[in-house]
């Protein structure tokens, strides 16, 4: 059969690939494989360059190193006191945030007034580091109390609970509004029943947000506040302050490792896993 | 009369910068049938069903649906869209009992059996509003209005977002349903055939503000034929109004 103008003019101007091609590797080989790869890789080179002697082990920390300090304080059980000691705190504030910031969040961006009070209120405080209301937070609690902690936590993450929530009512498509009406459903019931599930991805993102937000202030705050008790007894923020009385870098490095892992732990498992399983309910594309 | 609008006007905006959508507009709706509204693009007619069904107030005149004054949404009528509006974090079931609560959970469950029976979607329960194509999201629409038990069904244009096939499919099955279960229906659409298909009458409005240009009764034997001669030259004669209202207002 005789090909065709057009036929030839389409053939001519495939454009040439390579015959591997990128995406079918990607697709048999899959992220996960290329992640832990390059971490591994680095973490290798990492342990090269310490191995080299340019600088001084006790500015420096090394894979090994922390490797050994997680073996140290793993054993004399300060590590998981510091963990439960800092989860406790990070749960406690959090909570809270989620109290509070979610049903202020939905009522600045349902009402006009809320927003133009409470929703200013909110911008102006939203910049100010978690740190930063240290001072307050000694001045108004004792220094050594878990109130103060906890205080700093929220801080931390109220504000982008506030902003995602009322930034996801304020989205709520008006269609969903007076379909609900016109079948009967308005007042307090259209807010539950409609604003607030409408409103639900965005609430996630921010509390995904938040989380992180929280676990940074902790530390923080652990840091700057810290008495030395027990092993362990200040949190993992705490003991980050011990390796700096005493110069243990390479503890300062695992704990920094272990609020990585666990920070990525939470994000992935609890958050990702919510917006994914969100995303597929609803139909919406996975953009992640 | 089921539905009687009376000197309807509405205004939207302050005095400065109004918009007049409907002036004067008046007409009823006799129980069990289906008027068809037709009018060029903005002419009023989503306005027009907004009031009836209660969401917004008109500026003058009244809406008597059973004699009783239209002030906010009632469970006697229902407005049904044109983008579905079915709520996605909820399953089909789910939707179709949204305005059923206060209801006998018994009860409940026998509306949603019977109301997704009639509009053939029994065995789609569970299923999640993104796996239905067009067609049957509005027939889970249907459904969700139905079962509130509504006298009136307000339509605002319903089919416009379905493809030809799906439309036309789906005007025989508000047919279908409304034979077995009659009920009043106004019904907006800019779709000529789809008026003369599905209306017992067929009403003209000019463009903004909406009046009635006429009223054009279809004394035709359901099923119709959509190319038989009578519909053919009914459609001509409404597009040529709607033609020249269109030139009218350039």
């Amino acid at each position: 059969m005789e090909t065709s103008v057009v036929q030839r003019r389409v053939a001519r101007e495939q454009p040439w690939r390579p015959r591997v091609e990128w995406g079918a590797w990607r697709s048999r080989v899959g992220p996960g494989l290329v992640q832990v790869s390059f971490i591994a890789g680095l973490v290798l080179a990492w342990q090269i360059v310490a191995d080299l002697g340019w600088f001084e082990a006790s500015l420096f920390p090394s894979p090994r190193g922390i490797a050994a300090s997680f073996g140290r304080w793993a054993a004399n059980g300060g590590l998981l006191t510091a963990i439960a000691i800092s989860t406790r705190r990070l749960a406690i504030g959090y909570l809270l945030c989620l109290l509070v910031g979610i049903p202020v969040g939905m009522l600045i961006g349902r009402l006009r007034l809320a927003e133009w009070t409470l929703g200013t209120l909110v911008r102006l405080l939203q910049p100010i580091p978690g740190i930063a209301w240290v001072p307050l937070a000694v001045a108004w609690f004792l220094s050594v109390s878990e109130t103060a902690k906890i205080f700093i936590v929220i801080t931390g993450g109220i504000f982008p609970i506030i902003i995602s929530t009322s930034a996801g009512v304020r989205a709520v498509p008006p269609l969903y509004l007076r379909a609900a009406r016109t079948l009967g459903v308005d007042g307090l019931a259209l807010f539950a029943r409609v604003v607030f599930p409408a409103a639900v991805p965005s609430i996630v993102a921010g509390m995904r947000i938040a989380w992180a937000f929280c676990w940074r202030a902790l530390a923080a705050a652990e840091i700057v506040l810290a008495v030395r008790t027990g092993p362990g007894q200040e949190g993992l923020g705490g003991l980050i302050d011990v390796a700096r009385q005493f110069s243990q870098i390479d503890t300062a490095g695992m704990v920094m490792v272990v609020l990585a892992v666990l920070g990525l732990a939470a994000d992935g498992l609890v958050f990702g896993t919510l917006e994914r399983r969100i995303r597929a309910q609803r139909g919406l594309g996975n953009d992640e | 009369m089921k539905i009687h609008v009376q000197d309807l006007t509405k205004q939207y905006g302050s005095n400065g910068r109004s918009v007049l959508a409907l002036r004067q507009i008046s007409f009823n709706v006799a129980e069990h049938e289906i008027v068809c509204l037709v009018g060029l693009s903005g002419c009023g007619k989503s306005t027009l069903l907004n009031l009836i069904a209660g969401l917004d107030r008109p500026t003058a005149g009244r809406i008597l649906v059973n004699g009783r004054e239209v002030t906010r949404p009632g469970p006697d009528r229902v407005l049904m869209f044109q983008d579905y509006a079915l709520f996605p974090w909820l399953d089909v079931q789910q939707n179709v009992a949204f305005g059923l609560h206060g209801l006998p959970p018994t009860e409940v469950r026998a509306r949603i059996d019977r109301y997704l029976d009639l509009v053939r979607l029994s065995g789609f329960q569970k299923s999640r509003i993104h796996e239905l194509s067009g067609g049957m999201q509005q027939r889970v629409a249907l459904a969700r209005a139905l079962a509130m038990n509504p006298e009136v069904l307000l339509m605002d244009e319903p089919f416009a977002a379905l493809d030809c096939q799906t439309r036309n499919l789906m005007q025989a099955e508000l047919l279908r349903v409304w034979e077995q279960e009659p009920r009043t229906i106004l019904f907006v659409t800019h779709n000529v055939e789809e008026a003369i298909f599905l209306g017992d009458r067929v009403l003209v409005l000019s463009a903004r503000p909406g009046r009635i240009l006429e009223t054009v009764p279809v004394d035709l034997p359901r099923p119709r034929q959509r190319t038989s001669r009578a519909v053919v030259e009914m459609r001509e004669h409404i597009l040529n109004v709607l033609a020249n209202e269109m030139l009218r207002e350039t």
